[in-house]
């Protein structure tokens, strides 16, 4: 089911960033709720690149948001909401990767993969092979190159070294590389 | 060296040229019926503590600290909470079902005493919403109410990797025990064509002692694999779930299916046929539990969602009895009595509220 469209929303869609992160610190659901709305797809995105299964990124996303009032209340960094709320996201799911917890991988419906595709084929086949990447190295090649962390912020949410985030991703580009070069061969 | 640079550069070279592509890959829309599940979560008393890691490098004393404080904590509360979990695994089991009180399944044993039930008007299942209101009143005469809330819509195409059409039925149960909300959520896919199960999601919330218990299963062929995993206090390794389903036991359905399999069915006054209830099959006992159903009468129900003529079919399961009627135009499960353990525990009701 799709969200409601806008109209539909409570009304604190005028309220900043800023204001709702304090009206959701003190437990207002309606405040938690305009969050989702502004930022829901974005967490959802990034969980779903990492774990390569919705209902894993669902509950990502459910976990962050259920733990966000108290999170809130704690939150001191001066950046914006936005980009906060992806690096915890990013931080949680990396979490469930870690615990091993992931259910196996369900493709998304064809019909909504063909509405995002730049060049339909090309796209379907990357999908296959990141999903066929190994998750320490799926990790590192979506934060760099899809989320745009810097490898020194990626060596921190992965507790490893700078040098061991761009080895990594030097090995997930190759072996995507190999999976793709496998691909078109097999095609 | 210039080897390696030139190798370095066409691999700069390709991550270049698949950004687009690589972006482009589709991910999941939120729904509104994750926030209401967020929102349920918040109202049911869950809380979840985040990762904020700040950067402690350059601030070795802190380091020292906290890994100080993580092998504390990893001694008093995460160890014991593991050891909590494989307990946990031990005996897990699917709690109360739409059609009867709380019980672990039973091993079934031997051939069913009547055919399986015969899905012939697998076409019949719509898209659809239900809600059912569930009274329990137990020997003293008080009761208390859990509302059930049914889902049936078109799943994804693709759930078990072969296209397959499929419809997805969500349930959730919701009541209020001293205070706090239990949640009991179910998502399960169906092929469309002939309704077979093929993967199914539960989440149970509060679960004993921990905030969540999750289920996931895949059915294939005549196997059930998934897993077991626990939210909270402290999160679990989990438990593998691989049970096999007897091929004599079909067709197979689960709990969230129970209020619609009959539109399947073509029932009339000497309907009768035997279908299988799937738990969480964590545990060996906890993997099938056998239904016999027979008509046994005809009726006119009242019940919230309007004034309907049913089928009466007894059923057994769990060795008792449960009335359940079906409305005759289309097979709907329209009410469930279950007074088997009347002097013991009760009676437990449960009828439509709404239909849409």
């Amino acid at each position: 089911m799709a969200l409601p469209h806008a109209d539909d929303r409570p009304p604190l869609g005028h309220l900043t960033d800023a204001q709702l992160a304090t009206h959701t610190a003190r437990g207002q659901a309606d405040a938690l709720a305009e969050l989702y709305h502004r930022y829901a797809r974005a967490m959802l995105a990034v969980a779903y690149r990492l774990l390569q299964s919705r209902e894993d990124a669902e509950d990502v996303v459910h976990d962050v948001f259920v733990g966000l009032p108290e999170a809130l209340r704690r939150y001191e960094e001066r950046g914006s909401l936005g980009p906060w709320l992806r690096k915890v996201t990013t931080r949680v799911a990396l979490m469930r990767l870690r615990e091993g917890t992931r259910y196996e991988t369900v493709p998304l419906d064809e019909d909504r993969a063909a509405t995002s595709a730049r060049s339909p084929d090309a796209v379907v086949a990357i999908e296959d092979a990141l999903r066929h990447l190994s998750p320490t190295l799926r990790s590192v090649l979506v934060l760099k190159e899809i989320e745009g962390f810097s490898h020194a912020e990626i060596a921190r949410m992965l507790d490893i070294s700078v040098g061991a985030s761009e080895v990594r991703l030097h090995r997930a580009l190759r072996s995507l590389r190999a999976l793709l070069l496998m691909e078109d061969k097999d095609s | 060296m210039n080897l390696l640079f030139w190798r370095r550069s066409r691999l700069r070279a390709f991550a270049d040229g698949i950004q687009p592509e690589l972006r482009a890959v589709a991910t999941p829309e939120p729904t509104d019926e994750l926030l209401h599940r967020i929102l349920m979560s918040r109202q049911a008393g869950t809380r979840v503590i985040l990762p904020l890691r700040v950067d402690e490098r350059g601030r070795p004393w802190r380091r020292v600290s906290a890994a100080i404080a993580m092998a504390v904590v990893l001694l008093l509360v995460v160890l014991p909470a593991r050891r909590r979990v494989r307990d946990i695994g031990e005996d897990a089991t699917s709690p109360s079902s739409f059609l009867g009180q709380m019980a672990f399944a039973q091993p079934a044993d031997g051939a069913p005493r009547l055919p399986g039930v015969r899905l012939e008007r697998a076409s019949a299942i719509r898209p659809m919403r239900l809600e059912y209101t569930r009274r329990v009143r137990d020997t003293s005469g008080r009761a208390r109410e859990l509302v059930i809330s049914l889902t049936v819509e078109a799943g994804n195409a693709d759930v078990d990797g072969e296209g397959t059409p499929t419809w997805r039925i969500i349930s959730q149960d919701r009541h209020v025990v001293a205070g706090q909300e239990r949640l009991k959520h179910e998502t399960l896919y169906v092929a469309q064509a002939d309704l077979r199960l093929l993967r199914r999601a539960i989440h149970v919330s509060p679960y004993r002692r921990f905030q969540r218990i999750n289920i996931g299963q895949r059915f294939q062929d005549d196997s059930i694999t998934g897993r077991m995993t626990t939210d909270g206090p402290s999160i679990g390794a989990g438990r593998g779930i691989a049970r096999q389903l007897r091929p004599e036991l079909t067709p197979y359905l689960s709990d969230a299916f129970a209020p619609v399999f009959l539109m399947a069915a073509s029932l009339s006054p000497s309907w009768k046929g035997s279908a299988t209830l799937v738990g969480w099959a964590v545990i060996p006992r906890d993997v099938y539990v056998p239904l016999e159903m027979r008509v046994v009468g005809e009726d006119r129900i009242r019940v919230p969602a309007g004034e309907f003529d049913c089928w009466r079919i007894a059923i057994r399961l769990w060795g008792r009895q449960v009335d359940y009627w079906a409305r005759k135009s289309d097979g709907l499960g329209i009410r469930v009595y279950d007074e088997s353990d009347k002097a013991t525990a009760g009676t437990r009701e449960t009828v439509l509220r709404s239909v849409r």
